[in-house]
Order: C-alpha cells, then structure tokens, then sequence
C-alpha cells in the first residue's frame, strides 16, 4: 500500500545546530524566539561573540601562514581581506591549515594585473612553505648513492624530490621580498618590483628554510624530476631553455639543499 | 589501558572504566615559539601538552620538535578541530591523522572538548555549545564510543566556556558531564576557569559543578585567564588564553584539588604568549597552590 509523503522531521539536535549555524555564518539570521535563552543579553547579541571568535579564527589562522603578506598590507587592511575571503571561501575541514590553502588564488582574483598582482606570488610561496612544514620526517638523498652507478647510467636514474622540497616563482623578486619581511630582518630595504623574477626551490627543515634560487633552466629541471622524469630527460628539457644549463653544479645545488629524494 | 565494563543499575548504559596518566603536577602548552627554547633548556615542569592539529600531516618541522621534546617529557595530545558534538558523519580523514600522531608520539593522554564546530560540512573551527538534552547525550555517547574505538584508547573530554545556553536544555552541564563519563567510560579533563566563566555568565554555583562530578573520572584539568567584556549592560567573560589565571580561579582549582586529589594541570596560554619563564612560573604556582591544598584537606 503506498504510503503518504511526509516532510521528514529532523532530530532535534541537527535541527538546532543548522538553526544556530545560519544565525552564526549569516548574522541576520539570528532566531528570534525558541532557540537560545535571553536571560538578559539579547540572543543576537550572545551568537555575535560566536560570530566575531569565527571572524578573528580566521584572520588569525591566515596571518600565521601569511605573515610576509600582512606585513606588506598592513594588519588592518590583511584583517579585511582575510573577511571577504571568509566569506567566498567556506573552512570544510577541522584543521585550520586548510583554512588558508585558497588565500593566493583569492589574492590572485582580487588584484590581478594591478599594482599588487605581486602579493598573491608572496602568498604562494608562503602556502608552498606552511604545505612543506607538513611533509614527512625523511633523511634527503646524499651525494653518495651515485657512487655504485656509472656515470654513462646517470641519464637514466630518476630522482624525487624531498616533500620537504617545493618549488615557487613569480615574475616579480619574491624571494628578496620575503627575506625583507622576516622578523629577523631589521634594516628596511626597498625592493623594486621591476628587479627580475624568481625561480625557487624551497626546503623547509626543522629549524630553517632554504630558498634558494635557481635559474628557469634549472628551475625546469627540478620540476621535471618531481614530475618523474629521467635525470637526461629533465636535463634535456633544461638544455632547450638554455644551451649554457650546467647540469652537474645543478645536481650539487640539488643535494646540498637537501632537496633530492 | 586499563578496559572493564562493569553493569550498572538496572536498566542504565554499563559503566566502563578505563584507565591512563600523566603526572600529577603542572604542565604547559608546548606552542611553536617556545619549541626549540623547550628542547633546549628543558624547563622544570612535569609534562607538555601539543595541540594534535598543529602537528598533523607527516609533520616534519613541527613533530621534529615534538617528538625531541617527547624524548624528556610525558605529553598529553589536545585535539581542538574533531567537532566532536556535530551531528554531520565523524570526520575518519581527521581521525586517522590523529591517529597516526598518537602512534608516534605514544602521549600519556588525549582529550577533546564538548562542543562541535561545523555543520552540513561547514565548519566555523570554534569551540560551539551543545544542548544538554538526553538526545544530544545519547549522540554524544555515541561518537565518543567511536572515537574510542577507532584510536582504541580512553579519551578525556573537556568542558568548554560558553556565552548562551539552549532553550531546550532539559539538565545542568555538569550532570550532561558526567553522564557522558559515565555511559562511555571517557575521562573528564575539567577545565576549572572554563567552570568558572560559564558560572559567572550563566549564573550558577561554581562548587556543585564540581561536587556533581564523579572523583574518579577526573584525569586532568586545565587553568588558564580570561577577559571582561561589557555586552548589553552586562559583564561577559570570555575564554581567552591570554593572561594569567585570576585569584577567583585560582581559589576554585585549589578546591577541585581538595575534591579530585592531585591532578595533572596544564595552563593554556594560546594568545599574546609570554616568555617561557613567564609559563613556567604559572606552572610552578599552580603546583604550590595544589601541594597548600592537599594540605589543608589533610
């Protein structure tokens, strides 16, 4: 026998935590009456407290992994930004890390082609440095583990690069902007964006990060590596940027950061 | 781990009771500032406590520092972003992270709050205030006894601060407490300020909060400061971590350790963070305002 449709009635408890949640994401949406008790203090005014922890997590969570950003824009107008990203960009997980993951593609949008289209390639190599202090605790590759190979072998071997190691560049000097901005840092310096570009290799350790700066060739040759490709394939591809790529002070630079896997 | 269930009066959930550690003294939050000075000078303080988020991932700048401060201290592993309360499916990704933590870093203890933070996938990463109904309780009960299956171990749950409370709300907080401790066998990490502040804003008395929880659920407690803030001509206090503990706060933990015995007591500064002999110092008086306790109840 068919059965009439009802409107299925959520528990109780699901229902009050959608209810609170739009009263909290969406400050209009307050319940009036039979949610959250007044006792004194008007209820819209008691989600507000939620409201604002919710929008100062946020910022916070963002000027952790953003500082060189913030410190370009200023703590105030960096607060602004981080509430309209909140605002686009939904937190779907616990971990605020993921918070941020969206902050340069953000910044990208908001600024590009303007006079602070650099800002969203600061922030993306801040992001590539938070998502390398996650990787795993491995020992890198030493210089030794081509001893037993032939040289006329080389061509073939293939490499990783370490999940601590990330790559980043821009057309503008990122890597002087960030060094300006870190705390350390106290003589102001005046970095001219129109300075070059730069072609990155970053390696988180435990008490330092590497930035070191490759060339586009070299820049090439290590992404083609952390994509899979043969030690004379990546080297290949680097020759076609530049006919002058030196391929074994490349490798050096490679080890000695620690970047090989 | 200790695991026995035992029945309980007819027609209730069985009691279980599960049993782990760490040192009855006080202890501080190992925070990203203070990693290296912490490895370095090993400051006199019983046990460290690391925020598990922080240190998530395959972690190797942050759990390089935990596992070496591992080396010279217990440790208690503090998961602030499970939304434990929500009534969205558990997140599993979020589990097997903490998991995989808990495997290498072996802590003495974990906890987590009484409280959930997202809902329909969205999260608001805050510590929100659940319900106290028989509804939320079973639901509660439930996850826990999922938690606890999954990373196979006791948990301590924590009571949070909060500045509403639900017009459904059928119990007072402390009986929700330690019903859950109850029905699921987790332990209860009593966070004393948190006691206090809820007393203040939702006007209850601080000492049957405390008289009303089980003696042997107690696993831990956390101290920390609050602020004042003025809203709708009255005063609300907020749960900060950005100060020293007050002397009203104080006074109550000297009482929870009359009531609980010695416990293993962490104080939490998680904004505006001090130097760590500023941190040490907190500790070191909450150890003395425990041993004046001890011995006046004796």
């Amino acid at each position: 026998m068919p059965t009439k449709s009802r409107e299925k009635r959520l528990p109780p408890l699901r229902e009050l935590q959608r209810r609170f949640a739009a009263g909290l994401f969406e400050p209009q949406d307050v319940p009036r009456q039979g949610l959250i008790l007044a006792a004194g203090i008007e209820p819209a005014l008691r989600v507000g407290i939620y409201t604002n922890n919710w929008r100062q997590g946020v910022r916070e969570a963002l000027a952790l992994i953003y500082p060189v950003a913030e410190r370009l824009v200023g703590t105030e107008y960096f607060a602004s930004l981080a509430d309209d990203y909140r605002s686009l960009h939904h937190s779907t997980r616990g971990d605020l890390h993921y918070v941020g993951a969206a902050f340069p593609a953000f910044l990208r949008t908001q600024f590009a082609n303007g006079p602070y289209a650099y800002l969203a390639d600061v922030a993306a190599l801040e992001w590539a440095i938070e998502d390398a202090r996650r990787a795993a605790l491995v020992e890198a590759l030493s210089p030794d583990a081509l001893r037993d190979t032939p040289p006329e072998q080389y061509a073939q071997l293939h490499f990783k690069l370490h999940p601590a190691a990330r790559l980043s560049h821009s057309p503008f000097p990122i890597r002087r902007i960030w060094l300006a901005n870190q705390p350390k840092h106290e003589a102001v310096e005046t970095v001219r964006l129109d300075a070059g570009g730069d072609w990155l290799l970053i390696r988180v350790m435990p008490d330092e990060i590497a930035l070191a700066a490759l060339d586009e060739a070299g820049y090439a040759f290590a992404a083609a590596l952390g994509q899979g490709s043969a030690l004379g394939e990546a080297a290949d591809l680097a020759l076609a940027i530049d006919a002058a790529f030196d391929l074994g002070a490349t490798l050096r630079q490679l080890f000695v950061l620690g970047a090989l896997r | 781990m200790n695991d026995s269930v035992q029945p309980g009066p007819p027609g209730t959930l069985p009691v279980k009771r599960l049993v782990d550690g760490l040192p009855a003294c006080a202890g501080i939050g190992l925070r990203a500032q203070h990693h290296a000075a912490v490895v370095a000078e090993r400051p006199a303080v019983g046990w460290l406590e690391a925020h598990s988020e922080n240190y998530f991932g395959r972690g190797s700048q942050s759990l390089h520092w935990l596992l070496q401060a591992r080396e010279h201290y217990p440790v208690a592993l503090h998961g602030v972003g499970l939304s434990l309360g929500s009534t969205d499916p558990l997140d599993t990704e979020h589990l097997r992270e903490w998991r995989r933590l808990i495997v290498r870093v072996q802590p003495a203890v974990i906890s987590e709050h009484l409280s959930w933070s997202s809902i329909d996938g969205r999260f608001s990463n805050d510590l929100l205030p659940l319900p106290y109904t028989r509804e939320a309780l079973a639901h509660l009960v439930d996850r826990v006894d999922q938690v606890q299956e999954l990373l196979g171990r006791r948990i301590l749950i924590e009571n949070l601060s909060s500045y509403l409370q639900f017009d459904q709300s059928d119990m007072p907080e402390w009986v929700f407490l330690a019903e859950l401790s109850r029905a699921s066998g987790c332990g209860i990490l009593l966070d004393v300020n948190n006691i206090y502040v809820n007393a203040h804003n939702h006007g209850f008395d601080a000492d049957a909060y405390l008289a009303a929880l089980p003696r042997e659920a107690v696993g831990e407690i956390h101290l920390a400061g609050h602020s004042v803030r003025e809203l709708g001509g009255q005063t609300v206090l907020i749960d900060t971590h950005s100060t020293h503990v007050c002397a009203d706060v104080w006074q109550l933990y000297a009482q929870a350790i009359a009531r609980f015995g010695a416990q293993p007591t962490l104080l939490e500064w998680d904004a505006d963070i001090p130097a760590l002999e500023v941190l040490v110092a907190e500790a070191q008086r909450a150890d003395q305002v425990a041993g004046e306790a001890l011995a006046a109840a004796a």
